[in-house]
């Protein structure tokens, strides 16, 4: 098996000023840990000593709360995995998994963590720029380059879930995050990144049923927005619609069919349709470079809704398989 | 932006941020040029499973050699190879299969996972099966049998040797053999097994089985058992329309496993599910109609929706024509043995001549006062829910999946008309046997016939049945102290077998009394896996072997079909496969962990070397002349001889049976058993009797239905039983028993005062992840659920001052405990529940159960019968060759309630009522603290004399001589002999006094 960095090449552009490395360890290793723990009676200090995190922190602050509120977000509305915006199937593990194990395995990063979590990315940034705070040359930063890349191509769309979603603390927090990717000093010298892969054509498959199309819409990959369980129930209370519990996927469905049920599945696909437009006006906000992507994917999903409206409408009493 | 977000970080060089270790940029991790090691890929394989089998599992034809990466290894690939031995799991009764993964380099137990291949569980478990891996690696564990040298109780132990425990025990056991025949005590918890230990005991020759049943399901089983002479439901939750739980059996209870896939797979084809519980459980959550009834109203509640049923002409009449014995009815109201309140019916039925649309007519006439509006006023349940659930009910077209085990049947006095009344429905529904319907559990139970029976023996314990209670289900043991207390007699050698009896039972520390009397207890073996607050106070505390550690074969009624696993000790079987030889599977387990099955079987023949009592002969090898039977014979003769279809089965994949069986771990004897009350009898040299019965040999065999000659039911009269002639004669003559009615419960809205603080204790639940005392030694477990808070409505906190985390004091009619409360609507304003899993304990420093899962207590005898239990350190980590066990993070262990529990002896079946009257509630006031019990032990007695005093005894009631009828269900059943009542001798005659 070969080095997944010996593919790797960049153009790499001198350095206008002398990064401060260890200023960047301790950003990226402190996010990773407010990530992954959220605020914690260990973690606050380390919120307190970053001024625009300082500024929005609970008071008085109880342990209780904040590990709910953090349980709340990335347990159970954004999953903070690279495989779930970025894989097909829409589960952790899996082929992009593999990419962030065999990347760590080159660059000689040793965890036991999920790989493709945000805050196992940002450990491993962290760590290679203690290393590089100590070593120079196109080597660690070549290493540095692979994994900003990884990192480039979810970190808008995660960090726009996040802010939806979460408390004023996180919102801070996922601007911060993307603050501290975009201002690395090798971001500059980062290529463009690839568009996402094409989508699959369901309307071509006449076994596609409601449960499909969600599964569809809930892939970022596919739809380039993230729909979380508050978001399906905020379309479900619009409209009254009993949604029930359980997956994303059994509440979106809920939602198409009791729409069809109580006659507003247009509105749904209405509510939806205006959902993705605020994502792309959020893209467009964007740092263009890392946003291109996901902003021409969020057109295309835009063009689709039309015409998955009007296939839902057709199948809206055909059973599920 | 950059010059900002420069200033911004600069400020974080100040702030100590940990630092991963200096990992070498490159090395060995490295994989720049360096190739990742590659091991052969195994895929699952996919199968599709018409019966809801899982759909992805190793194939078995892999199981000998099954690869799978190492997860610990993880991030690198490391593959390990293992031996897939089914087995069967331990930790409750449902007998599930497990899959234990063996590693073939080190016989290191993996993990267990669902045995795909068994027919109840389908491959799926619950969490109390993958973790029996915590059981057989729990660090506490006992691993050497041991024998008390201090005083009992102190604490003190010394190993021994198998071959000791067996000589001093069985030294001990020959004793008291050769003086009587009733002093010799198993009792056991968790059987686990049928037929095996029950041989062995059969074959000794006295009256030693005592179960727990009566603090489990006895009033269940009472009132099943008078409608049909089956003591358990089994209803057909995949194919039904509607199923009535009256339990939280979609999460928890016996069966739940197997029950719950097909409660749901009814559910996925349209089935409504209706729950009956006083508290928000899971199930109840999760049904379409949940009526919170208040305890001791649920008769009422199934006898309104039977009234309405019987009103609108909703019953199904030709089932009822034919398998009810409405003829022995009218009969008995003719005789009146039945009372009526309707005058002019009885009048009727004195004048006419029996007939059906008579006995329709009765029935409407008996149940016109079960009305919706009676039923919501007791139950405090809403009328349109009632009128939902019967019209539910009422239209499911005979397919009514119903069933009652232990909660409100054994909550209230007079629980077994519980089980009676909503059997009652599937009665009415016709939904007997049938698809869709409930069957008895001896339909779809499987037990084989086993070797070399021995026959009955010719005792009697009345430790075991006192005469008080003659419809005892069945071993009236949770008052075992109790009767010792009062004289009634004493053990010689007590096997306290997977149970804890102080812990669990009401009443604890009057067992606490009894295990520490040497000359009323004189010996104690405790046979556990691991260490309990009874086995502190054994003599000999024998290891026994968790689920993968020992041979059992078992069977449950979990769906329509029949089938038997087969546990295995599932180490032994795979070191056995790679060519070792192993004598006693504790060879093959952790320390001398042995297994019953061998245990029993040598303890047999030490009981008779020479054969000389007559024992050894039960214990012949029926293979090799002169020889002891093995455990591998035993059941190599079983699954040859008595298990239809086996040998075929097997020998189609060039099997052996047992080789079938020890490789599969299960057998579907029938896929489905529907309707057998309806197969034919052989007509040959039978005689029909005036009631219409088959009679062969003196023995009713079956009934005459329309003409033909059928099987029927076990009852008297082979007919399901509405008026129950045996209630009636062994002086139960009040139509509240001897037909489906309502009793009053003790914890009934009359009987508890609310304006004077009183509440009802519901202490019945369990929580979905524990194994009633032995969960302490499985983490994950713990780590779900270990604390057991007293659950309180908003407005009963409200009125007491408490919010959540409060501590309540909360006083029944012995003592007192405090816990912590819980505030939710989940529970109906008046009652507080608590579950009845948790307040493990252990002495200081004793051995015991992990200091995470149990809080180190001070037990005192305050003297005059009061005692006290105080916490004096909660759950804590520990260090030990497990890292986990150093990161308990809970301290909170539950409190023990039961030992402030009063026992309640049901007069019927003898069950143990667990509802508490909570005779005041209230906060806790400074010096009170979480876990604090006190009790009062002559008020103990105090509650027992007048529970005693509602039996009617056999001594005055019995109508042939017997101690109990004969045709009720026993564990064991004693020759006819033994059933006779003693005649007492004649009493003195006594001089008058003379007049002053």
């Amino acid at each position: 098996m070969s080095s997944p960095l010996s593919s790797i090449s960049f153009p790499l552009s001198p350095m206008s000023e002398s990064p401060n490395y260890l200023a960047l360890h301790n950003a990226y290793q402190l996010c990773a840990i407010l990530l992954r723990d959220g605020l914690t009676p260990d973690t606050l200090p380390y919120a307190q000593s970053i001024e625009p995190l300082a500024a929005v922190l609970p008071s008085p602050f109880d342990a209780d709360i904040a590990a709910s509120q953090h349980y709340a977000l990335f347990e159970e509305a954004v999953y903070p995995f690279q495989s779930i915006f970025l894989d097909k199937s829409n589960l952790i593990g899996g082929d992009v998994a593999e990419t962030l194990y065999e990347l760590y395995a080159a660059l000689g990063f040793e965890t036991t963590a999920l790989p493709d979590h945000i805050a196992t990315e940002l450990e491993c940034l962290a760590w290679l720029c203690a290393a590089a705070a100590e070593t120079e040359g196109p080597a660690i930063e070549n290493m540095q380059l692979a994994l900003l890349t990884e990192i480039g191509r979810w970190i808008v769309p995660f960090s726009m879930a996040m802010k939806r979603n979460g408390t004023a603390f996180y919102q801070a927090l996922a601007d911060f995050v993307l603050l501290a990717v975009e201002n690395h000093p090798l971001f500059a010298a980062l290529p463009d990144p690839a568009p996402l892969a094409a989508v699959p054509d369901i309307l071509a498959d006449d076994k596609t049923r409601l449960g499909d199309i969600s599964t569809f819409l809930l892939t970022p990959l596919h739809s380039g927005v993230y729909l979380a369980p508050a978001t399906i129930q905020g379309i479900g209370r619009k409209f009254n619609l009993p949604i029930g519990f359980g997956t994303r996927n059994l509440m979106l469905t809920n939602v198409f069919r009791q729409g069809a049920h109580y006659n507003c599945v247009d509105e749904v696909w209405q509510t939806l349709a205006d959902y993705v437009a605020q994502w792309i006006g959020d893209y467009e906000t964007q740092n263009a470079k890392l946003a291109a992507p996901w902003l021409a994917r969020a057109i295309e999903m835009q063009a689709l809704i039309t015409k998955l409206r009007a296939a839902t409408l057709a199948m809206e009493d055909t059973p599920e398989a | 932006m950059k010059n900002t977000f420069g200033k911004l970080i600069n400020s974080l060089l100040k702030v100590d941020v940990p630092r991963k270790p200096g990992a070498p940029l490159t090395g060995p991790t490295n994989a720049a040029g360096q190739a990742m090691p590659q091991f052969a890929e195994v895929d699952m394989l996919p199968v599709q499973q018409p019966d809801g089998r899982l759909t992805k599992y190793p194939p078995p034809s892999h199981w000998d050699d099954w690869v799978e990466w190492d997860s610990k290894a993880w991030p690198r690939k490391v593959a390990r190879r293992y031996s897939l031995v089914p087995t069967v799991c331990f930790n409750c009764e449902s007998a599930c299969g497990l899959l234990a993964y063996v590693d073939k380099t080190t016989f290191e137990i993996k993990k267990f996972e669902g045995n795909p291949a068994h027919p109840g569980s389908r491959g799926r478990n619950c969490a109390k099966g993958p973790a029996t891996h915590n059981q057989i690696y729990d660090p506490e564990r006992i691993l050497y049998p041991l024998k008390r040298v201090g005083k009992r109780g102190e604490g003190k132990w010394k190993r021994i040797s198998w071959d000791q425990a067996l000589e001093e025990i069985s030294e001990k056991m020959r004793e008291s053999m050769d003086r009587r025949k009733d002093g010799i005590m198993y009792h056991v918890g968790r059987p686990g097994e049928d037929g095996y230990t029950n041989r062995c005991i059969t074959a000794w020759g006295v009256d030693a089985h005592n179960s727990h049943t009566n603090i489990c399901s006895a009033a269940a089983r009472a009132g099943y058992y008078m409608w049909g002479a089956f003591d358990r439901p089994s209803p057909d939750h995949a194919n039904a329309r509607v199923i009535l739980l009256i339990s939280s059996h979609l999460e928890t209870g016996h069966y739940f496993n197997p029950h719950a896939q097909r409660i749901i797979e009814g559910k996925m084809k349209g089935a409504k599910v209706i729950t009956l519980d006083p508290r928000l459980s899971n199930t109840a959550a999760k049904s379409d109609v949940w009526l919170p009834t208040w305890p001791g109203s649920e008769q009422t509640l199934l006898l309104s929706v039977a009234n309405y049923i019987l009103q609108n002409n909703k019953y199904n009449r030709d089932f009822l024509y034919n398998w009810v014995n409405w003829e022995e009815t009218l009969l008995a109201i003719a005789n009146d043995k039945l009372p009526l309140d309707d005058a002019d019916m009885l009048d009727r039925v004195k004048s006419n001549t029996p007939s059906f649309e008579l006995f329709e007519d009765v029935l409407k006439s008996l149940y016109a006062e079960f009305t919706f509006e009676r039923a919501a006023e007791e139950s405090q349940v809403p009328i349109e829910r009632l009128v939902e659930t019967a019209e539910y009910i009422a239209n499911c077209d005979g397919k009514l999946a119903s069933h009652v085990w232990r909660s409100a049947s054994m909550g209230n006095k007079g629980g077994w008309q519980v089980s009676r009344c909503l059997f009652f429905l599937n009665v009415l529904m016709g939904a007997v046997g049938n698809e869709g319907g409930t069957s008895g559990n001896s339909w779809n139970k499987f037990v084989p016939a086993v070797p070399n029976k021995p026959p009955a023996f010719n005792a009697w314990n009345d430790l075991h049945l006192p005469n008080e209670w003659p419809f005892a289900f069945y071993e009236m043991s949770f008052l075992l102290p109790h009767f010792v207390e009062e004289g009634r007699g004493d053990i010689d050698v007590y096997f306290s077998r997977v149970y804890n009896p102080m812990w669990i039972n009401p009443d604890g520390f009057m067992w606490l009394k009894l295990l520490q009397n040497e000359e009323k207890m004189k010996c104690h073996v405790a046979m556990t896996p691991t260490w309990n607050e009874s086995a502190y106070f054994a003599d000999y505390v024998l290891p026994m072997g968790h689920a993968g550690e020992r041979h059992d074969l078992m069977s449950q009624e979990t769906h329509s079909g029949q089938w038997i696993a087969f546990r295995q000790p599932v180490r032994r079987v795979a070191l056995e496969k790679a060519g070792h030889t192993i004598n006693k599977t504790y060879e093959a387990n952790p320390g001398e962990v042995w297994e019953e099955n061998e245990f029993w079987l040598d303890l047999s023949v030490h009981l008779d070397p020479d054969g000389s009592r007559g024992i050894k002969q039960y214990f012949d090898s029926p293979y090799r002349d002169g020889e002891v039977i093995t455990v591998d014979e035993y059941y190599r003769w079983i699954f040859e001889n008595s298990v239809p279809g086996l040998p075929e089965k097997a020998a189609a994949e060039d099997l052996t049976p047992l080789e079938y069986m020890r490789k599969y771990g299960a057998f579907e004897v029938t896929a489905t058993n529907y309707t057998p009350f309806e197969k034919a009898v052989d007509p040959a040299g039978t005689d029909i009797d005036p009631l219409g019965r088959v009679m062969k040999d003196g023995k009713a065999i079956g009934v005459q239905v329309e003409g033909v000659s059928k099987a029927g039911f076990g009852t008297p009269s082979r007919k399901l039983e509405f008026f129950s002639p045996t209630l009636h004669e062994w002086g139960w003559k009040e139509r509240d028993y001897s037909i489906p009615w309502t009793l009053e419960s003790h914890v009934s809205q009359n009987n508890i005062n609310l304006e004077e603080g009183e509440m009802l204790l519901l202490p019945t639940f369990r929580l979905p992840t524990l194994i009633h005392t032995r969960s302490a030694n499985a983490k994950w477990l713990y780590e779900i659920s270990h604390k057991n808070p007293v659950w309180i409505h908003p407005s009963d906190a409200q009125r007491l001052g408490v919010s959540t985390g409060d501590l309540l004091r909360v006083e029944t009619e012995i003592g007192f405990f405090i816990d912590t409360c819980w505030v939710t609507e989940g529970i109906k304003p008046g009652i507080i529940a608590m579950s009845h899993h948790l307040g493990r304990w252990r002495l200081p420093d004793a051995p015991g159960i992990g200091p995470g899962m149990a809080s180190v207590v001070d037990v005192t005898d305050l003297g005059g019968g009061t005692h006290s239990l105080n916490i004096l350190e909660g759950g804590q980590p520990w260090e030990t060759f497990d890292p986990d066990t150093s990161r308990i993070w809970w301290k909170d262990v539950g409190v023990h309630q039961n030992l402030t529990h009063a026992v309640h002896p049901d007069p019927v079946s003898g069950a143990h009522c667990w509802h508490q009257k909570a005779k005041s509630v209230r906060k806790a006031r400074p010096g009170e603290k979480h876990g604090d019990v006190w009790v009062d032990t002559n008020k103990s007695m105090e509650i027992y004399r007048e529970w005693v005093t509602y039996a009617r005894s056999a001594e005055t009631h019995s109508p042939d001589g017997n101690r109990r009828p004969m045709w009720l269900k026993r564990p064991l059943k004693p020759t006819a002999e033994a059933y006779k009542l003693p005649v007492k001798p004649a009493a003195p005659e006594v001089e008058p006094e003379p007049e002053a």
